[in-house]
C-alpha cells in the first residue's frame, strides 16, 4: 500500500463569497501537505444545497470539513451553521467558522451556536496559511473522523 | 322754775329773709301771768322752730348760691383756658366775653371788646359779610352751626381762613339769649393741606411717569426674554442636532472602518503572497516595491483598527451596569499576559470598588494604561500599581508605573488621537491608546490626567462618578 492510498483525499467545502478570500484559501491549502479537494460555494443557500446534495449538487461528495464564512449574502453563516447542527445527517461534519472579528464570535456564542472552531480571518497571509494548515493537521492527523 | 313769769322782757332776734337781705326783727315777749309754763314754752317754741327752719333754708340757699358760683367759675375758667379764641355774645351781638386767646390772637384788649358790638371791635375787623350771614341769618334758624368757614383779610393778622362753631344758648332764668362763637385759625392747616395736595398730585404725576417708564422697561425686558428663550430653544435644538450628528459621524466612522478592512486585507494578503511565491524571480527593486506596498497596507490596517476602537467607544458603547473593577482589571491582565511575562512585569492593586460602567470598555481602559506602562518601561522591570481613592461622590483611580515618564509639557497632548512622543521605531503604536482611554473615561462621566516627570515614572489618574454619569 502506497502512502497516497493511505492518505485520504479530504473534501473541503469552502463557503465564501469574497473571491480574494477564496483565492487565499486555495493558495494556503496548496501549501498543505495533505491532499485535498476544495469545493466552493458563495452563499448560504448553495451551501445547504451542496450539503444536502440537492439539485446541481446531486453528485458532490459529503465534505469532511466545512470552512464557513459568516458574512454571506442571502443566507448568512449563522443560519447555515444552525441548519447544519440541527440536521441529523449533517451535524457531525466539523465546521470551522471564519470570522473577521471577535464580536462575531461573541454573537455566535450568544445564539448558542457552537462551531467546532472559530478562526478570525487573519490579515497576515502567513498566518492564514498557518491557520488552514493547523486545521488540516488537527482534523486529519489527530482526530478520528467517523467514517461513513 | 317759777310758775309765775317774771317781768323781764325777752328779746329775741329772729332772722327773716326773702333773699334781699336779712334783717332782724326783735320780738318782745310780754309777761303774761295767765299763761301756764307749758303754754309759754309752746308759744316760744314756734318762733324757735321757725328760726331753725329759716336758718336751714338760709344754709340751703347759701349752698345753692355756692353751687351756682362754682358752676359759673367753672365755665369762666374753661372759656379762659381754652386755647382757641372764644366769644360769648348777647342776643344783640354785643360781646359779653372775649377770652384771652381771642384777645391775644386778634390783638385786642378785653376792655376794647366787652359790651361792644362785635362788628365794631378791633377796627371793624369782624365786620365781615359772611359772618353777618352766619349770625343774623343762619344761626337764628339753627341752634348750632358748626364748621363755618370765613376767609378774611384781617388788618392785624393778615389774610386768614377761620372756621367757626356757633351755638345759641337760651338762659331760662332771665330769658336771655347768648351766642357762643368758637374760632379756629385754619389758615396754616389749609395751606399745608393745599401743599400736601399739590405734593400728592406731583407725586402721582411722578408715579405715573415712573409707571410708564417701568412699563416700557418691562416690555423691553419681556421682549428680551422671549428672544432669549427663542435663542435658548434654538440652542437646545442645535445641541440635539449636534449630538445626533456626532452619533451619526461616529457610526459612520465605525462602519466605514469596518468596511475598509476587507479590501485592505486583500491588498496586504496578495502582496505578501506575491513576495513569497515569486521572491526568487523578483529583482531587489521589485522586492522593495512590494515591501513598501505591504508596509503601507499594514499601517493602514493599524489605523483602521484604531479608528474602529476609537469610534466604537461611542458607536458600540453598552449601557452602564455595576461592574467589579477587580474583574475587569483581571481580564486586562490576562489579555496582556504575554507582554507581562516577556517583561517580567508585576501588576498589583488595592481593593477596588464596584462602579457603574460598561465592562467592555473598562477592560481596554485598564489594558491600555497597563500596556503603556509596560511598553514605556525603564531599565528596571515594570512595577505597576493600581489604586483608588474615594473623593466626595466620585472614585479617583490611579495607575502608577516606574517607567520612563513624560515631560509635563506634553501632559495634555498625549490624550489627543494619534499624537506620539516617540518614533515608531523606538516604540510601536499609533498613538490612539490614550485617546481611546480619554473617550472611555469621558463617556463614563469622568476625567483623566497624568502626573509625571521624565525618568521618574508616571501616574495616570481617572475619575468615575459614584452613580453613573451616562453619556
Amino acid at each position: 500500500m502506497n502512502n497516497e492510498e493511505k492518505i485520504k483525499l479530504a473534501d473541503i467545502l469552502l463557503v465564501e463569497d469574497n473571491p480574494g478570500d477564496v483565492r487565499l484559501a486555495k493558495e494556503a491549502l496548496k501549501e498543505s501537505k495533505l491532499l485535498n479537494k476544495l469545493y466552493q460555494v458563495e452563499d448560504g443557500i448553495k451551501a445547504m444545497a451542496f450539503l444536502r446534495q440537492e439539485g446541481e449538487y446531486s453528485d458532490v461528495p459529503r465534505p469532511d470539513l466545512v470552512l464557513l464564512d459568516l458574512n454571506l449574502p442571502r443566507k448568512n453563516g449563522r443560519e447555515v451553521l444552525a441548519e447544519i447542527k440541527a440536521d441529523e445527517t449533517l451535524k457531525r461534519i466539523p465546521v470551522v467558522v471564519l470570522t473577521i472579528s471577535r464580536a462575531e464570535e461573541d454573537v455566535l456564542k450568544t445564539y448558542n451556536l457552537h462551531a467546532n472552531c472559530y478562526i478570525s480571518k487573519p490579515f497576515d497571509m502567513e498566518q492564514f496559511i498557518k491557520v488552514v494548515k493547523s486545521i488540516e493537521d488537527f482534523w486529519f492527523s489527530i482526530v478520528k473522523l467517523p467514517s461513513e | 322754775m317759777n310758775k309765775r313769769a317774771s317781768k323781764k322782757t325777752y328779746s329775741r332776734f329772729i332772722r327773716q329773709g326773702n333773699g334781699e337781705g336779712t334783717y332782724f326783727k326783735s320780738y318782745t315777749m310780754m309777761k303774761d301771768e295767765n299763761k301756764t309754763k307749758e303754754q309759754l314754752i309752746s308759744e316760744l317754741s314756734e318762733p324757735r322752730q321757725r328760726t331753725v327752719e329759716l336758718e336751714a333754708s338760709e344754709a340751703q340757699r347759701r349752698r345753692a348760691e355756692q353751687v351756682i358760683r362754682d358752676a359759673w367759675e367753672y365755665a369762666e375758667s374753661i372759656v379762659a383756658t381754652v386755647r382757641e379764641p372764644l366769644l360769648v355774645l348777647d342776643a344783640d351781638l354785643q360781646v359779653i366775653t372775649a377770652n384771652r386767646s381771642f384777645c391775644q390772637t386778634f390783638q385786642v384788649v378785653p376792655d376794647e371788646t366787652e359790651n361792644r358790638l362785635l362788628y365794631d371791635i378791633g377796627d371793624r375787623q369782624w365786620d365781615i359779610p359772611k359772618l353777618r350771614e352766619l349770625l343774623e341769618k343762619i344761626l337764628p334758624e339753627n341752634t348750632v352751626f358748626d364748621d363755618f368757614e370765613i376767609e378774611h383779610d384781617f388788618p392785624t393778622i393778615g389774610q386768614r381762613i377761620m372756621i367757626l362753631n356757633a351755638r345759641r344758648i337760651y338762659r331760662e332764668a332771665d330769658k336771655t339769649q347768648m351766642i357762643l362763637l368758637a374760632i379756629e385759625d385754619i389758615t396754616e392747616r389749609k395751606r399745608m393741606d393745599e401743599e400736601l395736595r399739590k405734593y400728592r398730585e406731583h407725586l402721582e404725576e411722578l408715579v405715573e411717569e415712573r409707571t410708564a417708564e417701568l412699563k416700557k422697561v418691562n416690555e423691553a425686558l419681556q421682549k428680551e426674554i422671549t428672544e432669549r428663550k427663542r435663542a435658548e430653544d434654538k440652542l437646545k435644538e442645535t445641541l440635539l442636532d449636534l449630538e445626533r450628528s456626532n452619533q451619526e459621524l461616529e457610526q459612520f466612522a465605525y462602519v466605514a472602518s469596518h468596511d475598509l478592512q476587507e479590501p485592505l486585507r486583500m491588498v496586504a494578503s496578495f502582496t505578501q503572497l506575491l513576495e513569497k511565491r515569486y521572491k526568487d524571480q523578483l529583482g531587489q527593486d521589485a522586492k522593495d516595491f512590494i515591501r513598501f506596498a505591504a508596509d503601507g497596507a499594514n499601517r493602514m490596517q493599524g489605523l483602521i483598527n484604531d479608528l474602529l476602537a476609537y469610534s466604537g467607544v461611542g458607536a458600540r458603547g453598552k449601557p452602564l451596569e455595576p461592574t467589579d473593577c477587580h474583574t475587569v482589571l483581571g481580564q486586562a491582565i490576562v489579555n496582556l499576559s504575554m507582554v507581562i511575562e516577556e517583561n517580567h512585569a508585576i501588576v498589583t492593586s488595592d481593593q477596588l470598588p464596584t462602579v457603574m460602567a460598561d465592562a467592555s470598555q473598562m477592560v481596554p481602559l485598564f489594558q491600555n494604561l497597563i500596556g503603556n506602562a509596560i511598553k514605556f518601561r525603564g531599565e528596571e522591570s515594570p512595577r505597576i500599581h493600581v489604586s483608588v481613592l474615594e473623593k466626595g461622590n466620585e472614585w479617583v483611580f490611579s495607575v502608577k508605573d516606574n517607567g520612563i515618564g513624560i515631560d509635563p509639557q506634553f501632559s495634555e497632548r498625549i490624550f489627543i488621537a494619534f499624537q506620539r512622543l516617540h518614533s515608531r521605531e523606538k516604540y510601536p503604536g499609533t498613538g490612539i491608546g490614550l485617546a481611546i482611554c480619554n473617550k472611555i473615561v469621558d463617556r463614563h462621566g469622568g476625567k483623566i490626567w497624568i502626573e509625571s516627570e521624565l525618568g521618574k515614572g508616571s501616574t495616570f489618574y481617572f475619575t468615575m462618578p459614584k452613580r453613573g454619569g451616562v453619556k
